[in-house]
C-alpha cells in the first residue's frame, strides 16, 4: 500500500532558541501501521506530534497527509480532518461543561446531519464506557477517565490518524490496563496510529519504532531489537519493560524476556 | 481522624484514619484513585482541617511541608532562584541565610547552575520537578509530603529523582510521605507502607507484609512492585526464594542468591 503520510526532511527550531526541537526526520506511514516513537524527556517526541498533525508548522522540510502539506494554512482544514492529536494532558484538551457536550464539540464543527451527530456521540460514548458519566463535568472526572474521554474526543472524529501522547502517563494500575486495551482494540480495527511514550512496554506490540535522542532519529526497527540492545536503549533514555530490566541485571544475556511470565519460566523451570 | 469535603454532597473524604511516624522516617501511601490519598496528604500539610480528631507533630524543628502533584503549575517567580527563595524569605530568614539555602537546595536536586537564572517556565518537565523539589527542600522541613512525585518524569528522570531523596534524607534526617501509583518507585524510597481505601486505612504494614495480602491488593486494582511479585510467583512456583522483603536491596539479594545457587546447580550437573 502506498504511503498516506509522510515527512520529508522535517526540521523545527523553536523561536529565539538556538538548538533544534526537531532535526531532519524522515517517516513513511502506511495504513493500518501503529508506529512508536520512543524517548527521553526533552527528546523531540512532544514536538514531533505537534508537527505530525499541523499545530506546529516545520521550518525545513514537508508533512504530508494523503497529499496535503501542513505548511498551507488552506490545507490545515484538510489535515485536521484526517490527523487527530490527543494530548498528554487531557485537562488542557477539555472545552465542555459535560462529558456528552464534549464529545459532541467536534463533530458538530463538521458538516453532518443532527441525527448523525447524535449517534456518532452515542457510539463515543458506549465505546469508550462513558455512557453512566455523560451529564458530569470533564474536569470532575477520574485520571482513567479523563484519559478515556480525551481518546473519545479525537475518534468520534474518524481520523485517519490518530497521535497518542504518553497516554499511560498519571494512570493507576487498573486504568493503564483498561487504556491498553482500548488501544490495542483501535490498532486491531485498522487504526493508524502513532504511540509517543518513553516506555518500550507500551511499544513492544508496534510494527515498528522510532528512537528520538536531541531532535534526531537515532534508530529505527521493529521493537524486539531495541530488547537486544538494553545498555543502548538506557542511554537514549528509554524505560525497559521490568522484567528485561531484572533479566539484564541478572546477567540472563541473550534472553529477550519482556514479562513476569517469561522470567518465572526462565529462572524456574 | 475524620474529614469531609463539602460540595454538590457531603463526601466523607477520611474515616477514623490514625497513624504515627517516627522523626526520619519513609513512608509509602498507596491507594486507588478517589481513595483519599491526596486529602490525607493535605490535611497532614495544615491545608484543610480534619473535621474530626487531630494531628500533632512533635520533636525537631521545621515545618511539614507538601509538593503537590504537578507542582510546577503553581510558578509564579522571574528566575528559578527566586521561585526558590520565596519559601524562605517569608520565614523572615536574613537574606544570607536565604541565599545559602536556594543554593543548597538546588545542588542537592541537581540542577546545572546555568539554568538558576532562567524563568521556570522554560525549563523541560524533569527540570521543572526538581526546581519545585529545591522550593520545598529550601524551607528546611522536618518532614516532607510528596503526592506522586513521577508525574511526567521518564525513567532516568525518576532514578535521579529517587537517589536525590535518598541522598537528602541520608544528609538531613528528613522524614518522607510519599503517595504514588507506581510502586517499585515507592518500593525503592521505602520500607513501611500505609494502604488507604474508601478514606479508610486499611493496612498499615511493610512491603514484606504486603505480599502475603496479594488477593486483597487485586481487588483494590493495586500492584506489589516488579521484584516482590516475581518473588511471590517464584516461591509460590515451589522455588526456594523467600518472597517477604522489606526493601528493594534485600529484595535484589535474595533474587541474585537464588539465581547464583540455580547458576550453580547447573554447572554441578
Amino acid at each position: 500500500m502506498a504511503p498516506f503520510f509522510v515527512l520529508d526532511q522535517v526540521s523545527y527550531c523553536y523561536p529565539g532558541s538556538s538548538t533544534t526541537g526537531v532535526c531532519q526526520v524522515n517517516l513513511e506511514l502506511e495504513p493500518g501501521t501503529f508506529l512508536a516513537v520512543l524517548g527521553a524527556n526533552g527528546s523531540g517526541k512532544s514536538t514531533l506530534a505537534r508537527l505530525c498533525c499541523g499545530l506546529l508548522k516545520p521550518t525545513a522540510g514537508r508533512v504530508l497527509v494523503e497529499g496535503y502539506s501542513t505548511a498551507n494554512d488552506d490545507e490545515l482544514k484538510e489535515i485536521y480532518r484526517r490527523v487527530g492529536l490527543v494530548f498528554q494532558h487531557p485537562d488542557n484538551q477539555f472545552v465542555a461543561g459535560t462529558v456528552e457536550r464534549e464529545i459532541a464539540f467536534g463533530v458538530e464543527n463538521r458538516t453532518l446531519s443532527p441525527a448523525v451527530i447524535r449517534r456518532t456521540v452515542d457510539e463515543g460514548l458506549v465505546r469508550f464506557g462513558l455512557e453512566p458519566r455523560k451529564n458530569v463535568s470533564p474536569h470532575s472526572l477520574s485520571g482513567g477517565e479523563k484519559r478515556l474521554l480525551s481518546l473519545a474526543d479525537i475518534w468520534v472524529l474518524k481520523p485517519k490518524l490518530i497521535l497518542v501522547d504518553e497516554p499511560l502517563a498519571m494512570l493507576d494500575p487498573g486504568a493503564k490496563k483498561r487504556i491498553t486495551r482500548l488501544l490495542a482494540d483501535l490498532r486491531y480495527s485498522g487504526q493508524s496510529m502513532i504511540w509517543f511514550t518513553h516506555g518500550l512496554l507500551e511499544a513492544l506490540t508496534a510494527d515498528r519504532v522510532l528512537v528520538m535522542a536531541g531532535g534526531r532519529v537515532v534508530w529505527s526497527g521493529p521493537p524486539a531489537g531495541l530488547l537486544t540492545m538494553a545498555e543502548q536503549a538506557r542511554a537514549w533514555g528509554i524505560t525497559l519493560p521490568p522484567a528485561t530490566e531484572a533479566a539484564y541485571r541478572l546477567g540472563l544475556k541473550a534472553t529477550a524476556v519482556t514479562n513476569l511470565d517469561e522470567l518465572v519460566s526462565v529462572l524456574w523451570r | 481522624m475524620v474529614y469531609s469535603r463539602d460540595g454538590e454532597a457531603k463526601i466523607q473524604a477520611l474515616n477514623g484514619v490514625s497513624f504515627r511516624v517516627r522523626s526520619g522516617e519513609a513512608v509509602a501511601l498507596i491507594g486507588p484513585v478517589g481513595s483519599g490519598k491526596s486529602t490525607l496528604l493535605r490535611v497532614l500539610a495544615g491545608l484543610v482541617k480534619p473535621t474530626s480528631g487531630r494531628v500533632t507533630v512533635e520533636g525537631r524543628k521545621g515545618p511539614v511541608v507538601l509538593a503537590i502533584q504537578e507542582p510546577q503549575r503553581g510558578f509564579f517567580a522571574a528566575t528559578v532562584r527566586e521561585e526558590v527563595a520565596f519559601g524562605p524569605e517569608n520565614l523572615d530568614l536574613d537574606p544570607a541565610e536565604v541565599a545559602a539555602r536556594v543554593t543548597w537546595a538546588l545542588t542537592a536536586v541537581g540542577l546545572k547552575e546555568e539554568r538558576w537564572t532562567v524563568s521556570p517556565f522554560q525549563l523541560s518537565g524533569g527540570e521543572q520537578r526538581r526546581v519545585a523539589l529545591a522550593a520545598s527542600l529550601a524551607m528546611k522541613p522536618r518532614f516532607l509530603l510528596l503526592d506522586e512525585p513521577t508525574i511526567g518524569l521518564d525513567g532516568p528522570g525518576q532514578a535521579a529523582l529517587v537517589e536525590t531523596l535518598r541522598k537528602i534524607k541520608a544528609e538531613t534526617g528528613l522524614g518522607l510521605l510519599v503517595a504514588s501509583h507506581d510502586p517499585d518507585f515507592l518500593f525503592s524510597l521505602t520500607r513501611r507502607v500505609l494502604v488507604l481505601n474508601d478514606g479508610k486505612l486499611t493496612a498499615d504494614t511493610t512491603w514484606g507484609g504486603l505480599t502475603h495480602q496479594g488477593p486483597a491488593l487485586e481487588a483494590l486494582s493495586l500492584e506489589l512492585p516488579f521484584l516482590l511479585s516475581l518473588l511471590c510467583r517464584l516461591q509460590a512456583a515451589g522455588a526456594p526464594v523467600e518472597a517477604a522483603q522489606e526493601t528493594i536491596e534485600e529484595a535484589w539479594a535474595e533474587l541474585s542468591r537464588f539465581y547464583l545457587g540455580r547458576k550453580q546447580e547447573g554447572g554441578d550437573r
